[in-house]
């Protein structure tokens, strides 16, 4: 056989590699999500140059790479003219933002409490979201609802489908 | 005591003390009814109220100290819990009901501890008050014992 049809019937071969291997899928695993570490019965604080911004403790906590999810979630917020104060059972704490989940309880300074289910509070801004029923109660005035949105750097509250009661001092 | 508040929206600014109901406004307070279309409760430091100002449709029942039931209808309501006084303005019909005495005015001040009612006309409208004399009774007795025969 001519060796110029053996050198082409072997480039020809190898020029099918190109056309016929197709690389093999390796399933790729993205590693994003996954607890850095995990640690109970903490407590954490935060800094800045003024001092203590921030207070968390819980009974377990896990820390993602983005965020802390904590069991028994107890939050202040020191950061602000009033320091306030949420109890709940979970929560997570992520970018300034506490998500709060059952038996909420949140205490402001000055006294003021509210307690609901879910909520949300966005410590920039000091705003408390609570979209389901809630009670606020301030000394001996008290106000059931449901949508509650308290500014606690304003002092503003606003809600829907209100019942407020107020006790007035007889004379 | 307690006074109940209900409504469909509710907006409070506590550095200011102003606390604004809005959307089928019920106030409940012992024997007293008031309902409206907007309710603001001005209240002080200590959190108490000092001021209760209704407007919208304003209705309302009122029972004073001596048991005196007043009901009736204004524009606009102010009440003083402290001194439980109210104000009523605009279109103001207030009936007295165990004594069946009314008075239509402009604005009329209703003081529960004296049981005391004060009434102002608007300008060029007179104040008009109605009461049942004791004759009239009578012959409205006698009137209905005529028809009975």
């Amino acid at each position: 056989m001519n060796m110029n049809y053996f050198f082409l019937f072997i480039s020809l071969s190898l020029l099918m590699i190109l056309f016929v291997f197709k690389p093999v899928e390796i399933k790729e695993n993205f590693f994003g999500d996954i607890e850095l570490f995990s640690i109970s019965s903490f407590t954490m604080y935060e800094f800045d140059p003024h001092g203590l911004i921030t207070l968390m403790n819980g009974s377990k906590a896990i820390k993602y790479s983005d965020r802390y999810s904590v069991d028994d979630i107890d939050y202040t917020d020191s950061s602000k003219e009033y320091v306030s104060n949420m109890k709940s059972k979970r929560g997570i704490y992520k970018d300034d933002i506490v998500y709060l989940d059952g038996n909420i309880v949140y205490t402001r300074e000055d006294g003021l409490t509210f307690k609901t289910q879910k909520a949300i509070y966005n410590k920039k801004t000091s705003i408390a979201i609570a979209d389901g029923d809630y009670l606020l109660y301030r000394d001996a005035n008290r106000v059931i609802g449901e949508g509650l949105h308290y500014n606690s750097a304003l002092e503003r509250v606003t809600s829907k489908n209100v019942t407020a009661k107020y006790q007035l001092k007889e004379r | 005591q307690e006074l109940q508040v209900k409504a469909k929206l509710f907006n409070a600014d506590q550095k200011a003390g102003i606390s604004i109901f809005e959307g089928d406004v019920n106030i409940i307070r012992g024997n007293d009814e008031l309902n409206a279309s907007k309710v603001t409760i001005h209240t002080n430091s200590a959190q108490e109220p000092t001021k209760f100002i209704a407007e919208g449709n304003a209705s309302f029942k009122i029972k004073t100290i001596e048991g005196a039931l007043y009901v009736g209808k204004a524009h606009k309501v102010i009440y003083l819990p402290k001194t439980k006084e109210y104000y009523f303005y605009q279109d103001v019909h207030l009936k007295q009901l165990d004594d069946k005495k009314e008075i239509i005015g402009d604005e009329v001040i209703l003081k529960t501890i004296e049981g005391k009612a004060y009434a102002k006309g608007a300008a060029k409208e007179p104040v008009i008050m109605i009461f049942n004399m004791p004759e009239d009774q009578n012959k409205t007795e006698v009137q209905k014992s005529e028809k009975n025969d």
